[in-house]
């Protein structure tokens, strides 16, 4: 693994597990009776531009390195459920996250505060953050599968 | 709430719960009929970065249209629309998961 490709990962973590934080932040701020938007606001914002760094960051590492470096190492040792279920899972499942998160932002960016303390509005948009908050820790909890699986 | 924010947090919610399900429909379909990957890979250099693109031009595309289509939804209107996202995420999450299992045994 040359040097771009090693800062590569380093960034797709590092951004992964910081939108994962923003967005586990925004649950608990929601789950607040009156939440503090613009703390809030700030959250959700942070969350989505972590999640698209942490797209680009690792999809650059999968398709130029995992697939022909990392891929074949995994499959032929005594951990192939590594890639063949928790891999395939994990790339496929990110995909969901940066449109949660984005429509979280909507949310939380376009109404006004009335309506964020407004429970009909405040609860969805809590589960919506539940949901990928919950999906971005298996993620990366499968991410640490994945490295364990190669050495 | 002005009616355009209302348009737009509503609409991009009911095009993101389209957008998780086709993800998931994707995926299944494009491991379990070979030229539909290589279609993608063809298309797009790696079948990832297909399902990528697709979904978000899908998101926005869909968003900007049902946003144009639909009249004043109100606050309840856009609870359910984000209970949909909810629901159809953990349709797709379970789905993707489950289906990988499958063919890992």
């Amino acid at each position: 693994m040359n040097t771009l490709t090693a800062l590569n990962l380093v960034l797709h973590i590092v951004f992964g597990l910081l939108g994962v934080m923003a967005i586990y932040s925004a649950l608990v701020v929601l789950m607040k009776e009156r939440p503090s938007v613009g703390f809030l606001r700030f959250l959700s914002v942070s969350g989505l531009l972590f999640m698209l760094l942490a797209w680009i960051t690792g999809g650059y590492y999968y398709t130029t390195y995992y697939g022909s470096a990392v891929k074949p190492i995994i499959k032929a040792g005594q951990f192939s459920w590594a890639h063949t279920l928790i891999m395939e899972a994990k790339e496929h499942t990110f995909l969901l996250l940066p449109f949660l998160v984005a429509v979280l932002m909507l949310g939380v960016l376009l109404v006004n505060s009335s309506l964020l303390n407004d429970p009909r509005v405040r609860r969805p948009l809590a589960a919506l953050a539940g949901v990928a908050f919950t999906i971005g820790a298996i993620i990366a909890l499968a991410g640490v599968v994945i490295s364990g699986a190669v050495r | 709430m002005t009616h355009k924010n209302v348009h737009t947090v509503y609409a991009f919610a009911l095009s993101a719960s389209v957008t998780v399900l086709f993800i998931a429909v994707l995926t299944i379909w494009a491991d379990l009929y070979a030229p539909l990957k290589d279609w993608l890979k063809t298309m797009f250099t790696h079948h990832w970065i297909g399902k990528s693109v697709l979904s978000a031009a899908l998101f926005l595309i869909l968003g900007g249209m049902i946003g144009l289509m639909v009249s004043k939804p109100d606050e309840n209107k856009i609870a359910t629309a984000l209970w949909i996202l909810v629901g159809a995420s953990i349709v797709s999450t379970l789905a993707i998961w489950i289906f990988y299992l499958i063919e890992a045994l």
